[in-house]
């Protein structure tokens, strides 16, 4: 089981001497540890990364309460196949203006990483994406999301994503009528 | 197929309101904002927590591009079609979020909301279109009403009855910190997006400005500067007057306002021009505005007192335009020497662009320095204290810059200055000046000959030089003349003359130009003294994601993204010494989980003076994820370096954390290898990185200085992937090199296509835990 590994990593680290550690060691909300390369943590996660600099990581394992072992083990799962994989030329984006989004379309082993989440696992590991600040694992988690609602009708989205619907029937038409633009079926 | 459905947990844990509506609404932006803007809508008939979440959503994102057919077919076409001829086919707002104020970091949510009120305001007013009778009951508009209600009540405000959307604008504008909030029409020759002509009926009473939750003063600026509207309805003006004689000041002092305004094809009928919000503005620009009239121009002017920038394009009903603010020099940061706050203050009257004539003014820039206390000054004699004026216009390409030296200034008579391609101009209070037959060109050449500028000028010479930044306070890319740098050059030169003539084609291009003091940059000399100059600077944020945690003062929690356009003379200018590096100030920058992106473009490839002539980069609070990119480069072939590349000392200065400097430098290294690829070669550019201010406290930093340098590196040159035995090494002795070494791994990484940076060498000290203890260890060589 891959929680038991990364906890084994971590027990396993933490007996290498203290001074060449190049990875923190993350501790969920229960209980559980993770290790990460620093150098990963640095580079995707903003919060990490001003943790290492200002030196509050805790050898033994840094508590990010707000995360849930199964996100936590997606993070660092994420971060481990993002050192991994190439930086595409993409990463130097040619044009900055106002007129670009910055957001870059997924790598397909980013896609394949979020297509095998559950939607539970999707929406935990988009909260712990925010909570580390890490953009690019938020934008292809997020975009994810979008991609499910993309094509859907709001009923169906609903279905997906258990959305309680608190309109009236009334209100439900006269949003349509106002986002007729919207309903518009071409 | 649908992924599996949440497993038995998620009810309890995520509650009724979905998976997704558990998530913080930044979240659901980002979700909402990867959707087409049809599917996006949509949601809205999801639940009542959905329902203004699309428009918010497009509101979060820096650039709300509202181009969608549907959306389009969906605005009212006959309305649209009744006044225009054509329906609308694209509002495209564009939000640049720094807030000088540093609100934005708390406020985010509500700052980033703000453009899609606009856009709300906008739409609503497109997709539902008032009934004729301005009194009626919201009953009878409940489709409208109703949605206003949502954006009213997240506002904070209550709900007011009858409010149309176009005031709901007006307090959006008002209640918006700094902000660029650009209105384009995407299509240049598309039909016009107009405003409907009806009245701001409801006017903010002072009743309603008790118990508002919003500040109190920014609502009675909008109310006073909605005073101003000269298409106020007369019962109202009563009421206005009484505002404005019990609130007199308010609007000079109020923050909560636009910062930079720019709006382009729209009609400005319905847009009271001294509009609620604005009275901070410092940098207006209307392009190609319909029903831009010499008074509605007048009453911006009237009443901004920090105006530093007015740039009116392609608009064809002004005839003249007088320019009485009060205060037309920026109102600049306390505490700094008199000489660093006093900005360039260019008022831009119109360039013409492609064939829409503008009769009556052309390229006319008047650059002017608040030298005087004397501050009632209306136009042209106001202008008369500054010490370099410039004025061009058209016709007067061949000379087009026309400088003059305060003193003689006073002498000389105002046709003289003015180009007769400018039509009158009425100066001051009411006085009209027609320049006759002067010949200009005698003009300036007189002028030039005759006068003696001082060495601190602030602006002048007219070169390709302009910097647009919105967040005049805490970016401040400036160029200033370094410590050890070369000497200013004083008084015009036969170089000077070179760039006048180019400068009109240049400018074209750029047409704004706004400096303002930094933050905490120690100002030397701010001048822009060298030839080659920074030009154009914008800096948008990124995203809306950004952290508010973060509690420094000049932490913003906004991302940057920092294009910096060098625009050069094409041949190189004879004086040697002008061409020396450049330094480049960034100010203090935003720490942001964005990559700074410094951008350098637009270069022309014929000209042998670039890349270095930045000398200084000095920047400080870099994020850690900042990069300086090169990424852009126009020109096909590139020449070698000239040889001043090796006279200056590159420097990058930066007052950060650890990280940040370390990326910084990395940055560093990327820009380099970047230029590398461009046949850039055989340079030695012994970078200096010094930390200069390091967190308070944060003793370690004085000597983590590390010092790279870059010592025979050769890249490759071609833009092809190196040969191994021919990969460039770069030898760094850095004290951060542990660090580095774990960035570089991946930001160096050369891939296909892009040969950057194939081999790191790392000698000398390594950093450790136990190197801020004073110990340090030696390993040897590294190679990446």
């Amino acid at each position: 089981m891959e929680v038991d590994k990364g906890k084994g990593e971590a027990e396993e680290t933490r007996k290498v001497a203290e001074a060449d550690r190049d990875t923190v060691t993350l501790k969920s909300s229960d209980g559980k540890l993770f290790e990460v390369s620093k150098e990963a943590a640095a580079r995707l996660s903003t919060v990490l990364a001003g943790m290492i600099a200002g030196g509050s990581i805790d050898d033994n394992g840094t508590d990010l309460k707000q995360i849930g072992s199964e996100a936590l083990e997606n993070v660092v799962d994420y971060c481990n196949k993002h050192a991994n994989s190439i930086p595409s030329a993409a990463l130097i984006s040619s044009s900055i203006s106002f007129n670009t989004a910055p957001f870059k379309e997924p790598e397909e082993w980013e896609r394949k990483f979020v297509d095998r989440l559950s939607h539970d696992a999707l929406f935990d590991l988009v909260e712990a994406a925010n909570f580390l600040g890490m953009e690019r694992l938020l934008d292809v988690t997020c975009h994810k999301i979008s991609e499910m609602m993309k094509g859907k009708s709001p009923d169906q989205i609903r279905e997906v994503f258990n959305i309680k619907n608190d309109y009236t029937k009334e209100e439900l038409e006269e949003i349509r009528q106002e986002l007729a633009w919207a309903f518009y079926d071409d | 197929m649908p992924p599996p459905l949440p497993s038995n947990r998620a009810p309890q844990r995520r509650g009724d309101g979905g998976v997704v509506g558990s998530l913080p609404d930044d979240l659901l932006h980002s979700i909402l904002r990867s959707l087409p803007l049809k599917q996006a809508a949509r949601t809205s008939a999801l639940s009542r927590r959905w329902a203004p979440k699309w428009l918010h959503a497009l509101a979060a994102y820096p650039v709300l591009d509202l181009t969608d057919q549907n959306f389009a077919r969906g605005q009212s076409p006959a309305r649209a079609v009744a006044t225009h001829g054509a329906p609308l086919d694209a509002i495209r707002v564009a939000l640049v979020a720094p807030s000088a104020s540093g609100l934005v970091g708390d406020g985010g949510a509500f700052g980033q909301d703000v453009v899609g009120w606009v856009a709300a305001a906008v739409a609503v007013d497109l997709m539902a279109p008032p009934s004729q009778d301005e009194d009626a009951s919201p009953r009878d508009d409940r489709g409208r009403d109703q949605q206003e209600l949502h954006y009213v009540e997240e506002l904070g405000l209550q709900r007011r009855h009858g409010r149309s959307p176009r005031s709901l604008l007006l307090i959006l504008l008002a209640e918006t910190f700094q902000r660029l909030i650009e209105i384009i029409r995407l299509r240049q020759n598309g039909p016009y997006l107009h405003l409907p002509q009806r009245e701001p009926r409801a006017m903010i009473q002072q009743r309603d400005l008790t118990d508002c939750a919003c500040d109190h003063k920014s609502i009675s600026t909008l109310t006073r500067t909605r005073g101003s509207d000269r298409r106020i309805r007369d019962d109202d003006a009563a009421a206005i007057h009484r505002e404005r004689s019990t609130r007199s000041g308010d609007a000079f002092e109020g923050r909560n306002s636009l910062e930079y305004l720019a709006l382009g094809r729209i009609s400005l009928r319905a847009v009271p021009l001294p509009a609620a919000g604005l009275a901070g503005l410092r940098s207006l620009s209307l392009s190609h505005a319909l029903f831009l009239t010499d008074d509605a121009v007048e009453g911006v002017l009237a009443n901004r007192a920090a105006l530093e920038s007015l740039t009116l394009t392609g608009c064809h009903l002004l005839t003249s335009v007088s320019v009485a603010s009060e205060r037309l020099p920026v109102s600049g940061a306390r505490g700094l020497p008199r000489r660093a706050r006093a900005p360039v203050v260019p008022i831009d009257l119109g360039e013409v662009e492609g064939d829409i004539a503008m009769p009556a003014l052309r390229d006319a820039r008047l650059t002017r320095t608040p030298t005087s206390q004397d501050y009632e000054y209306p136009f042209l004699s106001r202008v008369a204290h500054a010490r370099v004026l410039t004025l061009c216009s058209k016709a007067s390409r061949e000379a087009p810059h026309l400088r003059v030296p305060a003193q003689r200034r006073q002498q000389a008579s105002t046709q003289e200055i003015l180009p007769r391609t400018i039509r009158p101009y009425r100066i001051g209070r009411g006085r009209t000046v027609r320049p006759q037959g002067a010949d200009l060109t005698q003009n300036v050449r007189r002028s030039d000959k005759s006068e003696h500028l001082p060495a601190d000028r602030l602006c002048t010479r007219s070169e390709p030089f302009a910097i647009m930044i919105q967040n005049h306070q805490r970016l401040c890319p400036k160029i200033s003349s370094t410590p050890d740098g070369p000497p200013l050059p004083t008084g015009p030169s036969a170089v000077d003359e070179e760039n006048h003539k180019r400068a009109p084609r240049l400018r074209s291009k750029f047409s704004m130009e706004a400096d303002c003091p930094p933050g905490r940059a120690r100002p030397s000399t701010p001048s822009y003294n060298t030839r080659p100059q920074l030009c154009h600077a914008i800096h948008t944020p990124s995203s809306p994601l950004a952290p508010n945690s973060s509690k420094r003062r000049d932490s913003l929690s906004l991302s940057l993204s920092l294009s910096v356009h060098f625009l050069l003379p094409q041949n190189r200018p004879r004086n040697r010494a002008a061409t020396r590096p450049n330094s480049l100030n960034l100010g203090h920058l935003p720490p942001s989980p964005n990559p700074l992106m410094l951008d350098l473009l637009h270069l022309p490839s014929n000209n042998p003076t670039f890349p270095f002539n930045l000398h200084d980069v000095v920047c400080g609070g870099l994020n850690p994820r900042a990069e300086l990119l090169t990424s852009t480069w126009k020109g096909s072939s590139m020449p070698p370096p000239p040889p001043q590349l090796n006279q200056g000392t590159p420097s990058l200065k930066i007052f950060a954390k650890k990280m940040a400097k370390v990326v910084a430098l990395l940055s560093l290294v990327t820009w380099n290898s970047s230029w590398g690829s461009r046949n850039l070669h055989t340079h030695t550019l012994p970078q200096d990185l010094r930390q200069e201010d390091g967190e308070p406290g944060d003793t370690s930093t004085e000597d983590l200085g590390p010092r790279i340098k870059m010592d025979g590196w050769r890249p490759p040159r071609v833009p092809a992937r190196p040969e191994h035995n021919r990969q460039p090494r770069w030898s760094l002795a850095a004290s951060d090199a542990i660090m580095l070494h774990k960035h570089s791994s991946g930001g160096l990484a050369s891939d296909e296509g892009r040969p950057g940076l194939a081999g790191l060498d790392l000698e000398g000290k390594w950093a450790t835990k136990a190197e801020s203890d004073g110990r340090r260890r030696r390993r040897p060589s590294v190679i990446v």
